[in-house]
């Protein structure tokens, strides 16, 4: 299976090096680009190749990702409710970190410094994802019957307007 | 918090309320300034170690020397960033409750037992620390930041020894002791140690980046306490703050 990956990622430099860093890394990928939070949510919503896994900064023009996060696991499709989403930022405030968990993030890493480093991220990244876990994906496009909507908890309920 | 204030405006109540606002605009700014300025660090070194990575072969040594310099360089930023969303931090504790000041000692000790056990220093703590109102793992940290800098400016040749005392000031307030037999300071120093990122020796001489102290006064001075500095070169220095006690 290629794995079909989302990055949203506004800093272009940063983009340009998780590319590098999956390019240089050994598995089989798709890596789409988006650069602001609407963006993101358009870009999951309505695409017909839902992506496998979404790599999700945080502070992005917009909408921040801790928004675009809470959007979709609100979300009443339950893929995309169920879809990983890993926060990939420079931020390592406590509240940031808490705030994403509890929201839903499947991990919260932080950008590393060095080529190298970011290179093992990347590996790990697909080496778990794509070789150990099996994605939400999966399920939709292999499973025999069509899922029916009472097959999933209903999305949780928002207790707190969006500012 | 709501607080109604039942004083006319212009009041020491107003001006209160402005100074921690202030406090707060403050922390705000070292908040996001240490997000923000991370972020470019990510493509100075990423793209700096993609080189070293991708064209070592074409380049000479001097050139990778150069880039080791450039990826040093962002590393002691990323440290210093680090270290002023440490210090914003201290800000926003909360600060209820008590503890037994000898346990904030423990916890400072512990957390650097390596280093006491690698460069042999002995901790002398005093019988009879009072209980202390305030945050227990901020004072921890302030011990174990005094201490990393006792032993950091140790003497050469010597045992390097510390030792913790209190005395009471009056009914309510105590004064901490930290003394070292390490290669002490110039008195003409005494307020500079104390401020963000300032250093009396080169980073090659002792590493860091110079917010130990800065951190410790914000957190004594957080706790409505005060910290000074008692020294002579090649004498050892002591490090004096004052905390309020908990009525037994």
């Amino acid at each position: 299976m290629e794995a079909r990956i989302l990055l949203v990622e506004d800093t272009i430099s940063d983009a340009e090096l998780i590319q590098e860093a999956f390019k240089d890394s050994e598995f089989q990928h798709h890596l789409d680009l988006v650069n602001d939070g609407e963006e993101a949510l358009v870009f999951i919503r309505y695409r017909e190749e839902k992506p496998h896994l979404v790599l999700l900064d945080l502070n992005l023009p917009k909408k921040s990702g801790l928004d675009v996060l809470r959007e979709i696991r609100n979300d009443p499709d339950p893929f995309l409710r169920s879809l990983p989403i890993i926060i990939l930022t420079n931020s390592r405030s406590r509240k940031d970190i808490l705030k994403a968990y509890t929201y839903g993030c499947n991990a919260y890493v932080r950008k590393p410094l060095s080529f190298e480093k970011l290179l093992s991220v990347i590996q790990a990244t697909g080496q778990f994802w794509f070789n150990c876990a099996i994605v939400p994906e999966v399920a939709r496009t292999t499973s025999d019957s069509q899922p029916r909507s009472s097959d999933y908890p209903p999305p949780p309920k928002r207790k707190r307007k969006r500012k | 918090m709501k607080y109604e204030c039942p004083l006319p405006e212009g009041t020491v109540c107003d001006y209160r309320r402005r100074s921690e606002q202030l406090e707060e605009d403050l922390e705000q700014f070292t908040y996001l300034a240490s997000h923000d300025l991370r972020e470019p660090l990510m493509g100075l070194a990423g793209f700096a170690s993609l080189l070293q990575k991708r064209c070592a072969e074409q380049l000479d040594p001097s050139c990778q020397h150069f880039i080791e310099q450039i990826l040093d360089g962002a590393k002691r930023m990323e440290r210093k960033i680090d270290d002023l969303l440490a210090f914003s931090r201290v800000g926003r504790a909360t600060l209820e409750g008590s503890f037994p000041l000898g346990a904030a000692v423990e916890e400072g000790h512990r957390a650097l037992v390596r280093k006491f056990a690698e460069t042999k220093t002995v901790l002398h703590v005093a019988n009879g620390l009072p209980i202390i109102r305030g945050d227990r793992s901020l004072m921890a940290q302030v011990f174990q930041n005094l201490f990393s800098n006792s032993i950091k400016y140790r003497k050469k040749n010597t045992t390097p020894e510390i030792w913790v005392e209190s005395r009471q000031e009056d009914k309510d307030h105590c004064i901490v002791a930290v003394r070292d037999n390490g290669i002490g300071l110039d008195m003409c120093y005494k307020d500079r140690i104390f401020g963000v990122f300032q250093r009396l020796y080169t980073v090659e001489q002792y590493p860091g980046t110079g917010i130990g102290l800065a951190i410790v006064k914000k957190i004594i001075e957080r706790h409505g306490g005060r910290v000074w500095v008692q020294s002579k070169p090649n004498e050892g220095a002591t490090f004096y703050f004052t905390l309020s006690i908990d009525a037994l």
